[in-house]
């Protein structure tokens, strides 16, 4: 009964190739609440051990990001990745490239 | 390029290793005698013994005295690299699509599903495995429920049906000296 | 398989050693305190400012020995708390002592991410069992995994542990005694982050597990809780209610606990006959340690609350608020707690810091939150405003003496953050800016267990290693201030009436060791205007800040030692160039408020950052930078008030 999930789930997963993005430069600070993104990478100017730990938190290139709500003061911001949420810093949240989803 | 998701499952023989994979990964069931690029290469050196294709699994056995401590990260690396190229996985005999749906129920009645209902004293046992029309004979006590038996023949039907999307129906029997009739509810469905 | 199953290595005590590994809130430290109950010490990991727990679990006669780790996302460290993990489950690190086994805790609500941690456990090689946590949240939120689908998957023994159940805790304490037959995954998880996805995608179709939904019930309270304008109103009621709880409610019972050995002091005194052994039992030691205990109610309240939040995800939410308040001290959310607890006193608010993820962070606040101004110093501010200000004078619409008093407040939070400031970016020196991220967990119920353990656990932490620094420097300045004796002869040579007791002990502390000190350290305080008197109550104030107070008192033989503004006022300098002039002149009286602002006049808060970051570096660090800090803000003070006068 598994597989049959499975499979939906590999169906839903957009097939559209990077360089077909609307918006190639999105980030993920670059998004409003409600609105959800497909990682594609972490930016090269991330130091290599904070691109890991994003990796480790979810943040991990295929992954679905929603944004939940932000700070009253602006920053930080709430995300539900992987089945969980995490608040991240807008200065985190920028290096990380988004493809918007609907 | 995406990874097909795989993990490795110990078994009884230390040497041999189910990899399971999604179903309707490869197009094929059984011993394969050729496999594409490094798995290909290590079939045929001193490393792997057997290579067979289950429905939802790769079956892998190591020459004695290779272990899978050892040897286990280049077979996954090796088999992962192969099954990016499902057409050229070949069986050591022709496989036929009956051969596939047989496999593909064979699979289902040893999983979860049949192990419930050797559980509950039944025994289900396959009559016929036939362009893509499917038969099993159930026997045992739950077969006298009904609604026993519309559960398990809809789960069966599905388990199937995911491992063998071309599916067009699976029949149910009871068991021989009744009167053998169609389960009352076999959905006929036509796979798109 | 058997191949790599050999001996089990044991540890030089011949007991099984085993570490617990975990993400935050992935309800590793419940496990911990059901395993080994209240059989627990803290230490701190050699050179870095991380708390070590260790505790013992009893299975059928034996002892296993369990140290929780402190709780990480990876084992790829990115902070001191997870280079400790990185190094104890290292082989080859022999500054730590490798586990036999581990267990790794993983919250069934979160598992797609928690299993990228567990390969990396699982590529240790060390014997591991999974402990599966908050699977009554899986089902409440309508997910599904199959347990025993996920055990053949993964090649480890999982076990679910639903807490409170002591069936399940009993199925998980059985495999404790025997690591070798903890099965061992046939082929480690691969490192290629892209097959390590593969592995993982593969492992929860196998165990048919089910996405869990959107956990209504949270969204639902954050909806509330984070909302702009709600949310920040609830957060201020909530952290009022918190600083009223350590501020008020603590202070009848603190005052009930000093009455007590006040009596019991007296009791002693009176009842022992020589009044060097009847002063040192009844004031230095039943004081002394009364003088400990009054901190306790402090301490139980404020774990008591900290774990209620935490226990409850209050706490990630507050932080969430007030993060970007605190980002500009380089400090995070998190350390907001801290720094509130510290306005009631240093102590909690320091024992507060260990809430925060990041050693960093800990070692930040703690260096700022003594700087934070402390109820002790709220009785040497009212008595030193009073002297300063008339209760007339007043600035604007507002008195004067309130204005001084929230001006001290102020600089003093200023002052904890822009040191907390420095501290960060010291600390930080070479390594990257750690990146910021906090998990915002499910709404949970707080298990009374887990609050009962984290109470006690604080007390008996802060009673074991710093009731003794308390207990001795309270001894210390006692025999400093009295001694040496002086027989009634010497009294009445003195011109002293030996009946008079306000005399007595006026005379004794003037002609004590302490007063030697007092005139000794003259020099050093003399450019902030400070006589020998008030040095000698600078020195008593050590033991804790409002001794100054009634140590003055005594100096100024005054009738009542609590009450000595009204003797202070006619002070004047006993020698020197400003002989038989005003000891307490403005500039006087408010270099010694900055002084008593900026210095680390407290041995406890010396003691508890001891305990804290396990090694004496840090609160000399903090003495020495403080003082300097005091001395010359001090002097700066009394420069500008004695030019403006």
């Amino acid at each position: 009964m598994g597989s049959v999930q499975w499979d939906e789930r590999r169906k839903s997963r957009p097939s559209v190739p990077v360089d077909s993005a609307p918006d190639p430069d999105a980030r993920l600070a670059d998004l409003r609440p409600g609105m959800s993104g497909q990682v594609i990478d972490i930016d090269e100017s991330v130091e290599p051990s904070t691109a890991r730990r994003l990796f480790d938190l979810g943040f991990a290139p295929g992954a679905e990001v929603t944004v939940l709500r932000k700070s009253p003061l602006g920053d930080p911001v709430v995300f539900q990745v992987v089945e969980y949420e995490v608040a991240l810093r807008k200065a985190q949240a920028a290096g990380i490239h988004v493809r918007r989803i609907a | 390029m995406s990874v097909v998701p795989m993990h490795p499952e110990a078994t009884a023989d230390p040497q041999t290793v189910r990899w399971v994979i999604p179903a309707g990964t490869l197009p094929v069931v059984g011993e394969i005698a050729e496999a594409p690029d490094e798995l290909g290469k290590m079939l045929h050196s001193e490393d792997v013994v057997s290579l067979a294709v289950e429905t939802q699994a790769v079956v892998i056995r190591l020459a004695d005295g290779r272990s899978w401590s050892g040897t286990g990260a280049r077979v996954r690396d090796a088999l992962s690299a192969a099954l990016r190229h499902p057409r050229q996985w070949r069986p050591a005999e022709t496989v036929t699509e009956d051969d596939m749906l047989r496999a593909a129920l064979q699979d289902v009645l040893d999983g979860s599903a049949g192990d419930y209902i050797r559980s509950h004293g039944g025994e289900v046992t396959i009559v016929s495995a036939h362009d893509r029309h499917a038969e099993v004979r159930m026997a045992g006590t739950c077969t006298h429920c009904p609604a026993a038996g519309f559960t398990l023949h809809s789960r069966l039907e599905s388990e199937l049906r995911a491992r063998f999307p071309a599916l067009v129906e699976l029949r149910a029997t009871e068991e021989p000296g009744k009167a053998s009739r169609r389960s009352w509810l076999t959905l006929r469905r036509r796979s798109a | 398989m058997s191949a790599h199953c050999g001996q089990v290595a044991r540890t030089v005590t011949g007991k099984t050693r085993l570490a617990l590994v975990g993400s935050p809130n992935s309800g590793k430290s419940t496990l911990f305190n059901a395993l080994t109950g209240l059989r627990t010490k803290t230490g701190n990991y050699p050179g870095v400012t991380v708390a070590r727990y260790e505790g013992t679990a009893r299975v059928g006669g034996h002892e296993v020995v369990v140290e929780d780790l402190p709780g990480t996302y990876s084992l790829d460290p990115i902070s001191p708390d997870e280079q400790v993990v990185a190094d104890a489950l290292d082989p080859d690190n022999p500054d730590i002592g490798t586990p036999d086994g581990i267990l790794v805790t993983i919250d069934a609500t979160t598992l797609r991410r928690s299993l990228g941690l567990l390969a990396q456990v699982m590529r240790t090689g060390l014997p591991i069992c999974v402990v599966l946590t908050f699977r009554d949240e899986l089902t409440r939120r309508g997910g599904t995994l199959d347990v025993s689908a996920l055990r053949r998957a993964l090649g480890v023994p999982v076990v679910g542990v639903t807490s409170g159940s002591r069936n399940d805790l009993a199925q998980l304490q059985s495999m404790l005694l025997d690591l070798a037959a903890w099965e061992r995954p046939v082929v480690p998880p691969p490192t290629d982050p892209s097959q390590r996805r593969a592995w993982v995608e593969s492992l929860l179709q196998s165990a048919g597990y089910e996405v869990p939904e959107v956990d209504r019930r949270t969204r639902r309270i954050d909806a509330v809780l984070l909302h702009p304008l709600w949310g920040t109103l609830i957060f201020f009621a909530t952290m009022f209610a918190f600083f009223q709880i350590i501020f008020t409610v603590a202070a009848p019972l603190q005052d009930a606990v000093q009455s007590l050995f006040d009596s019991l002091g007296t009791l002693v005194t009176e009842h022992v006959p020589n009044p060097l052994l009847s002063g040192f039992l009844g004031s230095a030691l039943i004081g002394g340690v009364g003088g400990v205990l009054v901190f306790l109610p402090q301490i139980a309240l404020l774990f008591l609350m900290i774990s209620l939040l935490e226990g409850s995800g209050y706490l990630s939410r507050a932080a969430f608020l007030m993060d970007r308040i605190m980002a500009r001290a380089g400090l995070e959310g998190r350390a907001f707690v801290a720094l509130l607890s510290s306005l009631a006193c240093a102590i909690p608010g320091i024992m507060a810091t260990r809430s925060l993820p990041s050693a960093k962070d800990r070692f930040a606040t703690m260096m700022g939150a003594p700087l934070m101004t402390c109820s002790a110093r709220l009785t040497v501010y009212v008595l030193l405003t009073g002297l300063l200000v008339s209760p007339d004078t007043r600035v604007g619409p507002f008195g004067a003496q309130g204005v001084v008093m929230f001006a001290l407040y102020l600089v003093g939070a200023l002052s904890a953050m822009a040191t907390a400031w420095v501290f960060k970016r010291f600390s930080s020196r070479g390594g990257p800016v750690l990146p910021f991220y906090m998990e915002m967990p499910s709404y949970r119920l707080p298990r009374p267990r887990s609050v009962a353990d984290a109470i006690w656990s604080a007390c008996k932490g802060f009673l074991h290693k710093v009731g003794r620094i308390i207990l001795l420097v309270t001894v210390v300045l006692w025999l400093l201030l009295s001694l040496p004796m002086h027989s009634d002869a010497q009294l009445r040579s003195a011109g002293v009436d030996p009946v008079d007791r306000t005399a007595v002990s006026a005379y004794a502390v003037d002609h004590s060791y302490a007063a030697d000190i007092g005139h000794a350290i003259e020099p050093v305080f003399a450019p902030l205007g400070f006589d020998w008197r008030i040095n000698i109550g600078v020195l008593g104030s050590l033991s804790a800040r409002e001794v100054f107070v009634a140590t003055l008192g005594q100096v100024a033989a005054a009738q009542n030692p609590e009450q000595p503004a009204e003797a202070l006022t006619h002070m004047t300098y006993t020698d020197g160039p400003h002989q038989g002039e005003k000891l307490f002149t403005p500039a006087t009286t408010a270099a010694l408020l900055v002084f008593f602002l900026y210095a680390l006049q407290c041995m406890s808060t010396i003691g508890v950052m001891r305990r804290e970051t396990g090694s004496w570096r840090w609160p000399a660090v903090a003495f020495g930078y403080m003082f300097v800090l005091a001395w010359t803000m001090a002097f700066l003070t009394h420069t500008l008030v004695g030019l403006s006068a």
